[in-house]
Formats: structure tokens, C-alpha cells, sequence
């Protein structure tokens, strides 16, 4: 796995695409561990009108500032449609969750929009504890 | 967006089991010792349950869910079971985990404890020897290592060790070696301490244990009997919970919690970020009661202790109150753990709020002005009021709580204070009130506290409402690009970046997010219940709110939430309760 650092986000901030109530618990965790490393997270949901405790920007259109780095969480189908909007917005790094939303084809359209892309959990580099070994054998961590 | 307290509890749920886990493990120590096979045997049912539930949970809640609670399981199963065949044991296990604990939702859902349901089904195969133990000196100190567990469920299990007790005294039966290895204390401290299974009601508890430990050593099938006891117990317990129940009259529980940086005059820093203060008119002597009233109105004093209320509004409900004695409390208890700057005010204000004072007295023909103040924050008390020292707890100082103890008077929470004849304001606001009245002051400005809490720095800062809280962090050089404001840091939210100073806000805060997991295994603890102040059913409103619900909730009266955050601060699932009351809230009164 391609090693993540903190050069990979640009201006210490993140946009976090797909910020959801149903999957909360994980993406305050993933929330808190950037934000605890000093990077700033700009989280996005368009269609949920859920409960948060931090703050949830409806579009990328309500973001004070767009960020140059996006981490996206979404099914592979959502992940397609916001990498094109998230090039247009001039994102030029996106971290994907995992292989199962961001499979091949994704990964060499990104490359055609000239977008780097990472594919890790991002609680192997910023987490603690097991998050920390995860990261360590995945070859995520320094 | 929600809001949460700053701090909270370092313990959770799975230190807990892990915690009880361990002791299990020693109360096996001695029979491993004599028969090293069985720590295979006990390997390998440890190793089924813990695949077993990883594999449910992991189906359920698509994700990975820690399964210490089946290993605790497993380790009172095994326990109990120990001279069942391995393949028994197995099967055990799996009826314990399945049937006891999965199919009615997983854990803190269930109704039974597994390991009885896993004791029930293997009796139907096997019989199940008992006593459970051979004495053996290396059981001593578990003993003592299993009683702390007895503060989760003290009446049930006290009542359980009694009853067991008197049924070996009046048997004939009791000594030293009985009571080990008949697993007094085993099943006393670590079976009837299931605080999913096992209700918190007192009587019930005490009743309910005290039965099943006397009756269970009547039967020659002892840990059958037993097993039975605790389940019909578990039954009990289930109906009793889901019953209505009275509101709970309970005193408000002593929660003390340090300051995050305590308070040290001459340390603590002074700032002060209002440039060019407005144009102050002065007059020399002090107007009359409709000028004052005037004055308060117009120049916008608002209650400065973070509801934000019109001071104007709550003056005049007490002037036009019919009751016969009229009392002014002044707030200086600050017992939210952030805050530093009412305890500043004390120090450096008396002569202002003195004067603030004299100005209500004008207004209003009080019996009573006290002063209160946390105990230990000696200050020397003007002439005319009392000083009241309120002892140092979470939340001494909610308005309700602090009438009670002041005054003895118990308010509900639909009542209005003022409209009883008793106000309370705020010590910053009765300074408000001086500034407004006697310099005839537009109140543009105000006391927050601000804390780094990475480098363990507070400041008491003077600002302009309105003021960018991001200039502030600025100015005073923060270290943590995580900002938190709020009314305290009991009620704290993330800062969004495009924030100001309003009215509501007493508090910034800079440093880590506090770690709140949200597991979604309530092990119903009951924390939340025993630390509200107004006795509410925390975890029965969560659980309606987490169903998509809210409105269902209406029953546990929700509206009754002072939200101090208490609930948030004690879950030992790292779950923020106090948001999910506060949306049943928002919903009830929609």
C-alpha cells in the first residue's frame, strides 16, 4: 500500500466527501483523528439531514474554501459522479476508503483528470492503537 | 448541531468486562493448576464465543464490534460447566450466545444473562456438578477482587451473598471452605452484578436476590436451581423496567469534577480584546426605580450565565410577583469544570456587584440576597447579603438546584423563578446591571473564559459581542486548530469557522476532540439515570431516539432536561446521551 503523509494534504485540509448519520460513529472517529493531527476537514453530505455533532456542509457550493485534497466515502456509483464534480472544483488529491468504492477504473479515470489518488483507510495513519498496527503492516505509516 | 461535554469518563464498557473477564480467569487459576487440560478446553470455548459473536456483530452492525462481553460470558459458563464434555461445553456456549444474547438484539438488549441461558440448555444433556469450586486459598483474593463489582448492582447482589448466607446458616452448612467453593461470592459479585439483566429497582434487586440465593441451595441440582432463579430474576427485572415509572424523587447526585485548569489568582490571565470602550454617560446620583428599569431594558442586560435571557423580563416578573417574600440569589457556584471567570469577578468586581445589588433593592423589597459560591472560593462578603457556600458539585449551580439549597424551595421545572419571587442572576449579570443602570452602559461586551487545554492555559478574557472567535484563538495564540464554545465545557459544540461571541457563549476552548465512540452496546449501566439531576431515563429516551422515534419518548418527560451534559460526560459506550435527550426534547415540544 502507498505510504500516506501529511504532504498528501494540502494546506493541513481535507474535505471529507459522504459524511453520513447512518455511519457516524466511524466518520467522527475518522473526523476527530484528522483533525487532532492538525488538519482541517470540511465534511459534505448532500442528502442527509441527520443529527451531527460537528458541522455538515450541504454542497460544495456552502464550503467557505475548497480544499485541494478530498477523503471520499461513498459507494462505488456516488464516488464516480463526485470525483468528476470534485475535479471541476479543483480537488487534486482524493483519498479513497477502500477498493470496494474506488475500483480500477475509477482510480485511471481520476489519472485521466490528473488527480493523485490514495487508497487507505485513513485511521492507519491518524488513528491510535490497532489503527496504528493496521497501519504499520499495510506499510500506510512511516 | 449538537452540542457535548468537553470531558468525560476514561473508563468504558470493555475495560469493565475486560476487567471482570480477568477476575473469571483467576477464579479458574486453581483448577488449571490441577488439571492443566482444561485450559485447552476453556481455550477453545473462549475461541468459539469470541468468533461467534465477532461473526453476528459483525452481520448486524457491518462493522467490527469488540466481543468482550462473550468472553465474559464464556468465562462464567466455563466456569459453572467445567466438568462438562468440551463438546458440551461447545454446544453450551453457542445456545448462551445465540439464544441468550443475539436473537433478542445483541448485547444490552437481551433479557436473560447468556451464560444462565448456556447453563440451562446444558443441564437438559448433562448433569452440571456442583459444588462449582474446590477451596482452595488461591481463591481468597479473587474474592476480593470480584467485590468491586458489587456497585453495579449492590442491592441484588448483596441480597443474593445474604440470602445464599443464611440459607448455609440455617442448613447447618457454613464455614469458610462452603463459601468459597459454593461460589458465594462468585455468583453474588460477577452473575447478579449484569447490569443488562438485572434491574437497578432496589426492592426488586434485594428481593428478588435474596429468593434465589436462599431457595437455590434447597433443590439437589444446585447451579439448575440456581441458574433458574437468575433467569426468573432477568424475567422480573425486564417487566419491572418496562413499567411506568414515578418521577424519580431521588436527591441530585454528588457528581464532583475538577476544573480542566483550575483557577490561580495572580496565574490565570487577564485579557482584555475590547478596543475603544463605548462613550460612557455617568450620572453621579442614582436614578429611580423606573429609570433603573428603563436602563436595564434599554441598554440590554441579558443573563450572562449562558441562557441569554432578557434581565429586564426577569426583574419584572419578580416586581409584579404575588408572593410575600421576595428573595435575589446571585450565581457565583460556576460549577461547570471550564469556566474561571465568575470566580475572577469575585475577586476583582465586589464593589460593582455591591452597588448592582443596592440598584436591584431599588426595584424590588427583597427578604433574602445571598451569595453563592462554591465552597473553598472564599471571598469576603459585602454588607448586606448572605454568603451561601454551595458544596463543589456538577450542576450545583442550575437555577432550580441552587433555590433548593439556598432557599429550600423546591421548584418544578415548569415553574418560573422569578415569577415565585425569587430571582437569580448571574454574578457578571448583577455587574451588568451596574453598569447599565448607574453608567447608563450599552452591555456590548462580556467575561468568557478561554482554555488551552494542550497546554493547560486559561485566560479570563474581556470581549465584544460579535467578536470573531477565530481572532480571538488568534490573539491568544492557541495551540489546537480544534476550537469548542458553548456555555461551559459541559455544553460545548465544534466551532464551525464563521462564528462570533453571542450572548450564549461563556466559553472557548482549544485542544482534542473528546473521544466519544458511540458504541452502539449499551450495557445499561445506569449511570446516565443515577448522574441526571432531574432523575430522567437517559438510556430509554436514546434508545427511542436511535430508533427514529423521538416523539415516542414523550413519556419520559425529556422537556425536563436541563441539558448539564452529565449523561454524555458518565456513558460508558462512549455514546453523547445528552444530544439525543435534547432532540426528544426539540421533538416533544414541537
Amino acid at each position: 500500500m502507498v505510504r500516506l503523509t501529511m504532504e498528501f494534504f494540502e494546506g493541513n485540509q481535507v474535505l471529507f466527501i459522504g459524511y453520513s448519520e447512518k455511519y457516524q460513529a466511524f466518520c467522527k472517529q475518522v473526523y476527530q483523528a484528522f483533525s487532532n493531527n492538525g488538519i482541517k476537514v470540511y465534511p459534505v453530505n448532500n442528502k442527509d439531514k441527520g443529527n451531527f455533532d460537528v458541522k455538515v456542509y450541504k454542497s460544495l457550493e456552502d464550503l467557505p474554501q475548497i480544499p485541494r485534497t478530498a477523503y471520499v466515502l461513498l459507494n462505488r456509483k456516488s464516488a464516480g459522479k463526485a470525483v468528476k464534480e470534485l475535479a471541476e472544483k479543483g480537488v487534486r488529491r482524493i483519498l479513497f476508503q477502500n477498493t470496494k468504492n474506488a475500483d480500477q477504473s475509477l482510480l485511471e479515470e481520476c489519472s485521466r483528470l490528473g488527480i493523485e489518488t490514495i487508497v487507505a483507510c485513513p485511521m492507519m495513519r491518524f488513528g491510535t492503537g490497532f489503527h496504528k498496527i493496521h497501519g504499520f503492516f499495510a506499510g500506510v505509516r512511516k | 448541531m449538537n452540542t457535548f461535554p468537553l470531558i468525560r469518563t476514561k473508563l468504558s464498557n470493555e475495560h469493565i468486562m475486560a476487567g471482570v473477564f480477568a477476575v473469571l480467569v483467576l477464579y479458574m487459576l486453581p483448577s488449571w493448576i490441577d488439571d492443566p487440560e482444561k485450559i485447552m478446553s476453556f481455550a477453545a470455548v473462549l475461541a468459539v464465543s469470541l468468533v461467534l459473536d465477532s461473526v453476528i456483530n459483525h452481520i448486524r452492525f457491518k462493522k467490527t464490534v469488540c466481543s468482550v462481553s462473550a468472553a465474559v460470558t464464556a468465562g462464567i459458563y466455563f466456569n459453572l460447566a467445567a466438568g462438562v464434555p468440551l463438546w458440551g461445553q461447545l454446544l453450551g456456549i453457542t445456545a448462551a450466545l445465540v439464544v441468550g444474547k443475539h436473537i433478542w438484539g445483541g448485547t444490552g438488549k437481551n433479557i436473560f444473562n447468556p451464560a444462565m441461558v448456556g447453563i440451562l440448555f446444558t443441564s437438559v444433556f448433562f448433569n452440571i456438578s456442583y459444588p462449582s469450586f474446590n477451596y482452595s486459598w488461591l481463591l481468597l483474593p479473587v474474592l476480593l477482587l470480584s467485590l468491586p463489582f458489587i456497585s453495579f448492582r449492590p442491592f441484588a447482589s448483596l441480597g443474593f451473598i445474604a440470602g445464599m448466607t443464611a440459607a448455609m446458616i440455617f442448613n447447618q452448612d457454613f464455614s469458610l471452605h462452603n463459601f468459597v467453593s459454593w461460589g458465594v461470592v462468585f455468583w453474588g459479585c460477577l452473575v447478579l452484578t449484569d447490569p443488562v439483566t438485572v434491574s437497578l429497582n432496589p426492592v426488586l434487586g434485594l428481593a428478588g436476590s435474596i429468593a434465589v440465593g436462599f431457595a437455590g441451595l434447597q433443590f439437589s441440582n444446585i447451579t439448575l436451581a440456581l441458574a433458574v432463579g437468575v433467569v426468573t430474576l432477568n424475567l422480573l427485572s425486564a417487566i419491572a423496567d418496562r413499567l411506568p415509572k414515578r418521577e424519580n424523587r431521588r436527591a441530585v447526585p454528588k457528581m464532583t469534577i475538577k476544573k480542566i485548569i483550575p483557577y490561580q489568582e495572580g496565574i490565570t490571565t487577564f485579557v482584555d480584546l475590547t478596543e475603544n470602550e463605548a462613550a460612557v454617560d455617568q450620572t453621579a446620583a442614582l436614578p429611580d426605580k423606573v429609570e433603573i428599569l428603563k436602563r436595564i431594558g434599554v441598554n440590554g442586560v441579558f443573563g450572562m450565565g449562558g441562557a441569554a435571557f432578557p434581565t429586564i423580563n426577569k426583574i419584572t416578573a419578580t416586581v409584579d410577583s404575588k408572593e410575600a417574600s421576595k428573595h435575589l440569589i446571585i450565581n457565583a457556584v460556576e460549577c461547570d469544570p471550564g469556566l474561571l471567570h465568575d470566580n475572577w469577578i469575585i475577586r476583582h468586581k465586589m464593589d460593582e456587584i455591591s452597588k448592582g445589588v443596592d440598584i436591584l433593592k431599588r426595584c424590588i423589597e427583597f427578604e433574602s440576597v445571598t451569595l453563592a459560591i462554591k465552597a473553598g472560593n472564599m471571598v469576603e462578603c459585602p454588607q448586606g447579603m448572605k454568603l451561601f457556600e454551595v458544596p463543589d458539585y456538577y450542576p450545583a449551580g442550575a437555577e432550580r438546584i441552587l433555590i433548593n439549597r439556598v432557599l429550600g424551595k423546591k421548584l418544578s421545572y415548569k415553574d418560573i423563578p422569578s415569577k415565585k419571587g425569587v430571582l437569580v442572576l448571574n454574578v457578571q449579570t448583577v455587574w451588568a446591571i451596574y453598569e447599565a443602570a448607574v453608567k447608563n452602559k450599552k452591555i456590548d461586551s462580556r467575561l468568557i473564559t478561554v482554555a488551552d487545554m494542550r497546554n493547560k492555559s486559561s485566560y479570563i478574557v474581556k470581549v465584544r459581542l460579535g467578536e470573531s472567535i477565530q481572532r480571538i484563538a488568534d490573539e491568544l495564540k492557541l495551540s489546537s486548530i480544534n476550537l469548542f464554545i458553548g456555555g461551559g465545557a459541559m455544553q460545548c459544540r465544534n466551532y464551525t469557522g464563521d462564528e462570533t461571541v453571542d450572548n450564549t457563549i461563556n466559553f472557548i476552548a482549544s485542544g482534542s476532540f473528546p473521544r466519544y465512540k458511540e458504541s452502539p452496546q449499551c450495557s445499561r449501566c445506569g449511570f446516565c439515570r443515577a448522574n441526571c439531576p432531574e432523575g430522567l431515563m437517559v438510556d430509554r429516551i436514546a434508545q427511542i431516539v436511535d430508533r427514529g422515534d423521538a416523539a415516542a419518548a414523550k413519556r419520559y418527560k425529556p422537556e425536563k432536561c436541563m441539558q448539564c451534559g452529565s449523561c454524555s460526560r458518565v456513558c460508558l459506550a462512549g455514546r453523547n446521551l445528552s444530544a439525543r435527550v435534547n432532540a426528544a426534547k426539540a421533538t416533544v415540544r414541537s
